[in-house]
């Protein structure tokens, strides 16, 4: 789907939000009536009710413009890339994020390990904390990077090669020369594996984010398309 | 969702990052002769496990190159 046609199918959205912006106040309260599928998604995530209601508070208070205000309404930023649900959802996972670790931070009074919170700064700077991109984007990415780097080199280059590049299951038997069959049970163990260690890392960076595969494949799916 | 989807958003985000962002800076370069005719016979099934091995660590510090194998498979079909 072309980023054009992605806007067109979010089309009421895109104009929620531009109402936003402009300061209509019935526009806000429509927003709020995302409210508690927010506070759900957060709470499933690993956020406490006091924690959830928190970050869809401040988030609201970013929703509408200020006058004299340096920092811009965050409905500004929705592009209509992809359901304006999703994006706050993923605006606010990548809140829950930022303040979990903020809070880490606070409570260790050590030196801070650079390789967990390298990213730290970035993640909380203000122009990128309300940036989907930000945390959860380093995240997930660091996540995948580690599970796909996992998968045996040969491995890696039958799936791009199948996946990507739209070559025959049966081609790249032939230039192995091996068989279908084994061709699949490569396929199926090595997605197996991305899944498997893309969660276990997910679970030793972040140990009290409670994200579901289809919830970590739904947030990668959107963030490509919000950078582009 | 199928394998194929799952991939495409999986690979969408890794490749995201800075390391990948250089590689492809050298996304017009073309395999010199020799490694094109070793791509070739590799299309065509016609290398050993250790050549083998020794084009997918080319073809890993040279991404681009993934593209000039997949159209040598498919010329494969026209031949």
């Amino acid at each position: 789907m072309t980023s054009d046609t992605a806007s067109e199918k979010h089309a009421e959205d895109l104009m929620l939000a531009e109402a936003c912006v402009n300061g209509d106040p019935k526009a806000f309260e429509r927003l709020k009536d995302f409210e508690s599928f927010l506070i759900g998604i957060l709470r499933t995530r690993g956020a406490t009710e006091i924690e959830a209601k928190d970050i869809v508070q401040n988030l609201w208070g970013d929703c509408v413009p200020r006058e004299n205000s340096e920092k811009p309404c965050l409905m500004a930023r929705y592009s209509g890339a992809s359901a304006l649900a999703t994006w706050l959802a993923t605006v606010s996972t990548n809140r829950l994020i930022d303040s979990k670790r903020r809070k880490q931070i606070n409570t260790v009074n050590e030196s801070v390990d650079e390789e967990k919170f390298g990213k730290y700064v970035s993640a909380t700077d203000p122009d990128l904390q309300d940036d989907p991109t930000g945390a959860v984007r380093d995240l997930l990415q660091k996540c995948v990077q580690e599970a796909i780097n996992s998968v045996e080199l040969e491995h890696r280059l039958m799936l791009h090669l199948v996946f990507i590049e739209s070559i025959q299951q049966r081609e790249v038997a032939m230039m192995w020369n091996t068989s279908n069959t084994t061709v699949t049970r490569i396929f199926q163990a090595s997605m197996n594996q991305v899944k498997r260690k893309t969660m276990h890392a997910l679970k030793v960076r972040e140990p009290w984010l409670d994200l579901q595969w289809e919830d970590f494949l739904q947030i990668a799916a959107m963030i490509p398309k919000l950078l582009f | 969702m199928n394998d194929s989807e799952i991939w495409k958003i999986l690979k969408g985000i890794a490749d995201l990052s800075a390391e990948d962002v250089v590689a492809h800076v050298s996304e017009n370069e073309m395999p010199d002769e020799k490694t094109r005719e070793s791509l070739k016979r590799f299309a065509a099934g016609e290398v050993d496990e250790k050549e083998r091995n020794e084009l997918c660590t080319q073809l890993k510090s040279n991404p681009a190159w993934v593209t000039y194998l997949a159209d040598c498979i498919r010329e494969l079909r026209t031949a």
